[in-house]
């Protein structure tokens, strides 16, 4: 029974929380996703590495102008106790010999060299950049995530800076690709009745918007760390080397991480909670714009404009609420790591100063002081919130993950026979014995079904609506497998055969047909991608379709658009009528074929049909006598059963249920 | 160019006219087409411009505190920890110093230095709680405000793709709207940042010009000057730009229909077995998605890369020909104002101001040369929004039209003509359908019978005669209004991602629960809903696809029938319905319908039987019209229809 009991289920369910075990199980996951990439990342780490010299080194000519020309210090080294480091050295050597205008120019000319080579001089602000290319972005998390699957991470600027993009981007869109690839066919293995509750809008935003997650993953994961470790390890030797003896600026940096990780644990819960929420109100909107363009013409017909909006307005604020969720626990989290930040600062120049006072220090020792602290600094904020960091794009993953897991339809299938699988073609027939068939969640819709169609028949399936006649013609192709009973194809069993071996056997026209986005002749080859020229327009003139297609401007090669919203019904079941002739399977199954077609085109069709079963099994569901008449054997379905079977004439001298259908429907018609 | 015409050029820029896309063309985009395409954001930012200002004006003043505090601290650090010189006036009365013993000395001793220290750190303190938190907090308000501005413009798009007729939905891909209804309308939440940037940029650079010319006329003059190769670059650079932006919106767009499309037919696909043929499909859309934003990103690398070399190479200039200056002790150019901050002569705090404001101009021009950057992004993808905004829809309202009454008497046809592109469909229509009456519309496959009734609902425009609704053009009433009074039941059974009860009650929001059930009974619903476990509050998912095709027709019958209109159309309403329930359904009709003015389409002659005129289109015209009797009595192209049926019935029998 068809219609019983259809699970209640919402469009989006409230987020379950994640917890810290599932969050680094998805981290752990997707990272091996990368695995494939290690040669690329660890290039990339290495380039990562490598800018990390760069800015060490940046902050020492601007030492040079400042002692040298702005104090006049002949030789500042002699009076403080800080020790320039190695490269410094032959610098120093370098611009000794020059009066002050000479060295003036000498170091323009660095500073050019190094901005074109690392985009960089000196040590803040504007005379620093990095190679990003963030672009405009909205406040939600859909459009945050192109972005992401365009993210490059690179510290520096200039031709250092421009190659280690390019290296990134690149491993970025390949894994990026990958993964939603993987997605996208996972989703075409499903079983058909997975979709009847997951909307297409869903589909979309997890295909377009969650697999992007994986990049800041895969960023944080290998290269971030590796850096900020090799960074935060030539930091501190570099600090130790030349500010040796006061280390408390080094123990400052260093605390920040241990601080910041345990100020911003607490959110790392609550991102879970958001991220995952602010996603679902995301696919919920994707979902209404979806059915808003898909039905446009009820929603015109019915005028009811107004309401739609309503319904689009709220899923869209609901998503933008839910964005905000996120944002505020970002900010709660951002301000605490400030806070512990800012008092770390108070507390080096704290201890700081007084060197300077005492004349311990060198002026120009102030900005590399202050450029080292805040290079370790920022490494320890980084590894700090990094596990923060994660959890609005583990909540993404999940959700791509969900569906990797989710079961795809599969037979049995046995490996060894592939051979009989790629070759097989059904000579003698099907049969289905003692079928029962239950939809997932558990609602009964066919009960103990015996069915038969051999090659060389055309079989009826009639009965009420509802009666579970399309289920039952589902089950041939292998759409649904049955719950329990017995299938058998040519003598085998279902259970021996892959799904592809099947689905060769079997051209099917559903009730509502589907068009796709393609001229129609490239709908029609849909069924067999290698039919010539002549079997198309052959398959089109039987389906009747021929005539109307000649008719137009541009003929086989008119484009037909958004779900073939330039025809008429009929001409799209014709269209799949086409289709499924063309294909030129042992099995054609169509399912109410002419509901939307004239009396004429009824008759020549089902007249070809007649032809059309020599060699082959045809099986049809119908309500129109008519066609039912016709069949060499007929099914009647009542409420999941079968209730009656045989030849026309049997079944009316039977005088049973179909007899009284068969009464009504020729009252009504002569 | 008046200011008027400066706006109006600017935002017709990328106007388009008809009902066609025309495609946008980056070369043809200029400055003001640009300055044009933000100018419009003005409607959907109005209603949030006080927010706005009050955004704006916290922003400043967050930043002002930074900076303001920042400059005294590092003076302070500076001239007195660092060096030992007198403390500024200023530093000292904010720390409430005797400014004879601070200000007026010669150097401070070590004691006084030390002192210093703390100062620092509460006037550190002060400006960090008071600058961080506002910082923080309205970083919040700034993500509501803009996602309101988002929000209107999200759902004024909306409202013009519904309003646009079916011709225009017929041509485009619905992953394509999804795409500029999510992605390209979110660029509209840029405006606040272009604004707030250009302003604070200006700010900045102008602050930073006059503190570098205080010091050095010339200096600021090289400062200046540093704006022309950047505007050179920008205006080399933005039409390529565009182009990569362009084409990277256009990919995603794709891919996301690719998705959709395959979602959709995905039973098709799985029993023709071309899943591996669509997930080639699906690669070659994403790597072809992905390539061009690499191109698009790739550009603007380019661009930021010459941008700051642009950029930081006066700046070079003016940090070493000041230390110059300092190396020679030269005085500066403001000499007596800037004693005030202990400047008088350049020295180390002298050269680091200059150099700082220096480098905070140049952050500023940067900062706007790179904005510029990002803008085409944003002008191509409001472009794509505005592009769908612009069209006129090709239905729409005269400017005298008014109400529809409920039709009392008739609905005519008259010599209507229609047709699509590339199409003709309609040569000359006429007829008339009464009200009280039930008037099936007959004819073969293709021969345009929907067409007609959505000619009626004007969600197509008819290209010459005439409908008239008694005895008034149909033109002379708005759209809206006609199409409330008239329900139709589509031929293929559309539903929402709803329960069932308000899948029925989407046709009248404001309907009981009486009413509902009591339009599920006309169309015989309630039979089925009894046997669902829960009922009318049963969730139909986005295809219901648990109900067979029979009852989901049904349901869209009864919503229809909820409707109450004094018009109904049925399209092909018994189709996919057993004997039983067809008839039981249409003698419900019949009897609901009395006062009413009801057109059936259908191909069934049981159906037929029912009405009381009969339509028969052939070829663009009415073939014939009048009663089933009136029609079999001689020799008509509806006769040869049903002998036709009756003769497959008889042919099936004797086979």
């Amino acid at each position: 029974m068809a219609e019983a009991a259809i699970p209640q289920q919402a469009p989006a369910q409230a987020a379950d929380t994640i917890t810290s075990g599932e969050a680094l199980r998805i981290i752990g996951r997707a990272m091996r996703y990368t695995f494939v990439f290690r040669f690329d990342l660890a290039v990339k780490a290495a380039a990562q590495m490598t800018s990390i010299f760069w800015i060490l080194v940046l902050p020492w000519p601007a030492k040079v102008v400042i002692d040298y020309i702005v104090l006049r210090d002949t030789d500042p080294s002699a009076t403080v106790e800080s020790i320039p480091p190695f490269f410094f050295k032959p610098l120093l050597a370098m611009v000794e010999p020059l009066s002050a205008y000479q060295t003036v120019f000498f170091m323009g000319a660095l500073f050019l060299l190094m901005v074109v080579l690392a985009g960089a001089y000196g040590t803040d602000g504007a005379q620093r950049s990095n190679t990003e290319t963030e672009l405009a972005q909205g406040q939600d998390t859909a459009t945050k995530s192109e972005n992401d699957a365009n993210n490059m991470h690179s510290l520096v600027g200039g031709l250092f800076g421009l190659f280690e993009a390019l290296w990134h981007i690149r491993i970025t869109h390949r894994l990026n690709h990958r993964l939603r690839s993987e997605l996208f066919g996972r989703f075409n293995a499903h079983r058909v009745t997975d979709f009847n509750d997951r909307s297409i809008g869903d589909v979309v935003y997890r295909g377009m918007y969650d697999t992007p997650s994986i990049s800041n993953i895969i960023f944080n994961l290998w290269v971030g760390p590796a850096t900020s470790a090799v960074n935060l390890a030539t930091t501190i030797l570099m600090m130790f080397l030349v500010f040796r003896n006061i280390p408390v600026v080094v123990w400052c940096a260093l605390a920040v991480a241990p601080t910041s990780f345990l100020g911003v644990l607490y959110f790392a819960r609550l991102m879970r909670r958001q991220g995952t929420l602010a996603r679902e109100a995301g696919s919920v909107t994707t979902a209404t714009i979806e059915e808003e363009m898909a039905n446009v013409m009820a929603v015109q017909g019915m005028g009811s404009d107004k309401e739609d909006r309503a319904r689009f307005a709220a899923a869209s604020a609901d998503s933008f609420k839910r964005f905000r969720g996120v944002v505020l626990v970002n900010v709660l989290s951002a301000f605490t790591t400030t806070v512990i930040t800012t008092c770390m600062v108070f507390l080096v120049f704290f201890f700081l100063a007084p060197e300077f006072i005492e004349g311990r220090l060198a002026p120009g020792d102030w900005w590399v002081i202050w450029g080292y602290f805040g290079a370790i600094a920022a490494s320890s904020v980084y590894l700090g919130r990094l596990w923060f960091s994660l959890q609005e794009n583990v909540t993404g993953m999940r959700r791509v993950f969900a569906i990797l897991d989710a079961p795809v339809e599969a037979l049995a299938g046995d490996r060894a026979r592939q051979e009989f699988d790629d070759t097989f073609a059904l000579t003698e027939g099907v049969r289905l014995e003692a079928v029962d068939y239950d939809y997932p969640d558990g609602t009964r819709a066919l009960t103990g079904i015996d069915f038969e169609g051999r090659i060389g028949q055309m079989v009826a399936l009639a009965g009420p609506t509802g009666a579970g006649k399309s289920t039952l013609a589902y089950l041939i192709p292998a759409l649904l497998t049955p719950t329990s009973g017995r299938y058998y194809l040519d003598g085998r069993q279902l259970t021996q055969f892959d799904l592809a071996a099947v689905r060769r056997q079997v051209a099917f026209v559903f009730q509502e047909t589907s068009i796709f986005n393609d001229t129609i002749e490239g709908n029609i080859r849909m069924g067999r991608r290698g039919a010539t020229d002549e079997e198309v327009r052959e398959a089109a003139r039987i389906a009747g379709v021929a005539d109307f297609i000649d008719g137009l401007d541009e003929g086989y090669d008119t484009h037909l658009g958004r779900a073939g919203a330039k025809l008429s019904v009929g001409q799209k079941q014709r269209i799949a009528i086409a289709r499924a002739l063309v294909s030129n399977k042992p099995i054609l199954i169509l399912d109410e074929p002419t509901a939307a077609l004239d009396p004429q085109t009824e008759n020549r069709l089902m007249a070809n049909l007649r032809e059309a079963r020599e060699g082959r099994l045809v099986i049809v569901i119908a309500h129109r006598l008519s066609t039912i008449r016709s069949a060499d054997h007929i099914y009647f379905l009542e409420d999941g059963e079968v209730v009656e079977s045989g030849t026309h004439a049997d079944l009316v001298a039977t005088g049973g249920t179909y007899a009284t259908f068969v009464e009504l429907q020729s009252g009504r018609t002569a | 160019m008046g200011l008027r015409a400066f706006i109006r050029r600017s935002i017709e820029g990328i106007r388009v006219e008809s009902e066609r896309l025309r495609e946008i063309d980056p070369s043809r985009i200029h400055f003001l087409d640009v300055v044009g395409v933000l100018v419009r954001i003005w409607p959907y930012l109005k209603p949030m411009f006080g927010h706005s200002l009050t955004y704006i004006a916290l922003a400043i003043f967050a930043t002002g505190i930074g900076v303001f505090f920042a400059a005294v601290n590092f003076g302070l650090m500076y001239n007195n920890i660092i060096l030992n010189e007198p403390m500024a006036p200023l530093a000292a009365s904010l720390l409430f110093l005797d400014p004879a013993e601070w200000v007026e000395v010669e150097a401070l001793t070590k004691a006084q230095q030390y002192q210093v220290i703390f100062g620092v750190l509460i006037l550190a303190t002060v400006s960090t709680s008071l600058g961080e938190l506002i910082g923080h907090a309205i970083h919040y308000y700034r993500v509501w405000i803009l996602q309101g501005i988002n929000q209107n413009l999200r759902l004024h798009l909306m409202g013009q793709f519904q309003s646009l007729s079916l011709k225009f939905h017929a041509d485009s891909r619905t992953g394509d709207s999804i795409y500029r209804l999510f992605q390209d309308s979110a660029m509209v939440t840029q405006i606040l940042q272009v604004i707030m940037d250009t302003f604070m940029a200006g700010v900045r650079f102008f602050m930073g010009l006059a503190v570098v010319t205080a010091f050095s006329p010339m200096l600021g003059l090289v400062l200046l000057c540093s704006w022309f190769p950047l505007l050179w670059l920008g205006k080399r650079m933005s039409a390529p730009l565009r182009a990569g932006f362009k084409v990277a919106r256009e990919r995603n767009a794709a891919l996301t229909s690719t998705i959709q499309e395959s979602i959709e037919g995905i039973r098709t696909i799985k029993v023709n077995g071309l899943e591996g043929e669509r997930q080639r499909m699906f690669d070659v859309d994403s790597v072809g998605a992905f390539a061009a934003a690499h191109d698009a990103r790739v550009r603007l690398m380019l661009f930021g890369f010459f941008v700051f070399l642009f950029g930081v190479a006066p700046l070079a200039f003016i940090e070493l020909r000041a230390a110059l200056f300092a190396y020679d002790g030269a005085e500066t150019f403001l000499r007596d104002f800037l004693l005030a901050f202990g400047f008088g002569l350049w020295n180390l705090g002298g050269q680091d101001q200059a150099r700082s404001n220096a480098k905070q101009s140049m952050a500023a021009t940067d900062g706007l040369v790179k904005l510029w950057g990002r803008l085409q992004d944003v002008a191509i993808g409001l472009g794509r929004v505005y592009q769908i905004l612009d069209l006129t829809p090709d239905v729409h309202n005269r400017p005298d039209a008014r109400a529809l009454a409920p039709v009392q008497d008739s609905i005519r046809f008259d010599e209507v003509r229609f047709s699509y592109p590339g199409r003709e469909v309609f040569t000359d229509i006429s007829f008339e359908a009464r009200v009280g009456e039930v008037t099936a519309i007959l004819g073969p496959t293709g021969t345009g019978k929907t067409t007609l009734m959505l000619l009626l609902l004007r969600m197509l425009e008819f290209q010459g005669g005439r409908i008239s609704l008694d005895g008034e053009d149909i033109r002379d009433f708005t759209f809206e209004s006609v199409r409330s009074n008239i329900a139709l039941a589509t031929q293929e059974n559309i539903l929402f991602s709803k329960s069932l009860l308000e899948n029925i009650r989407y046709a009248r929001p404001d309907a009981s629960d009486e009413e509902v059930r009591a339009a599920a009974r006309v169309a015989c619903v309630d039979e089925y809903v009894d046997r669902l476990a829960d009922g009318y509050d049963t969730f139909l998912g986005e295809r219901a696809s648990k109900l067979s095709t029979g009852q989901r027709q049904r349901l869209v019958i009864a919503r229809a029938v909820l409707k109450d209109t004094p018009i109904l159309i049925l399209d092909e309403p018994t189709a996919s319905l057993d004997a039983v329930h067809e008839l039981r359904i249409m003698n419900r009709i019949k009897e609901w319908a009395e006062q009413r003015t009801v057109f059936l389409i259908t191909h069934r002659l049981s159906t037929v039987r029912q009405a009381d005129r009969i339509v028969f289109l052939g070829d663009g015209v009415v073939a014939d019209t009048g009663s089933h009797d009136e029609l079999m009595a001689r020799p008509t192209a509806y006769r040869d229809f049903v002998n036709a049926e009756i003769e497959s019935v008889g042919t099936a029998a004797g086979g």
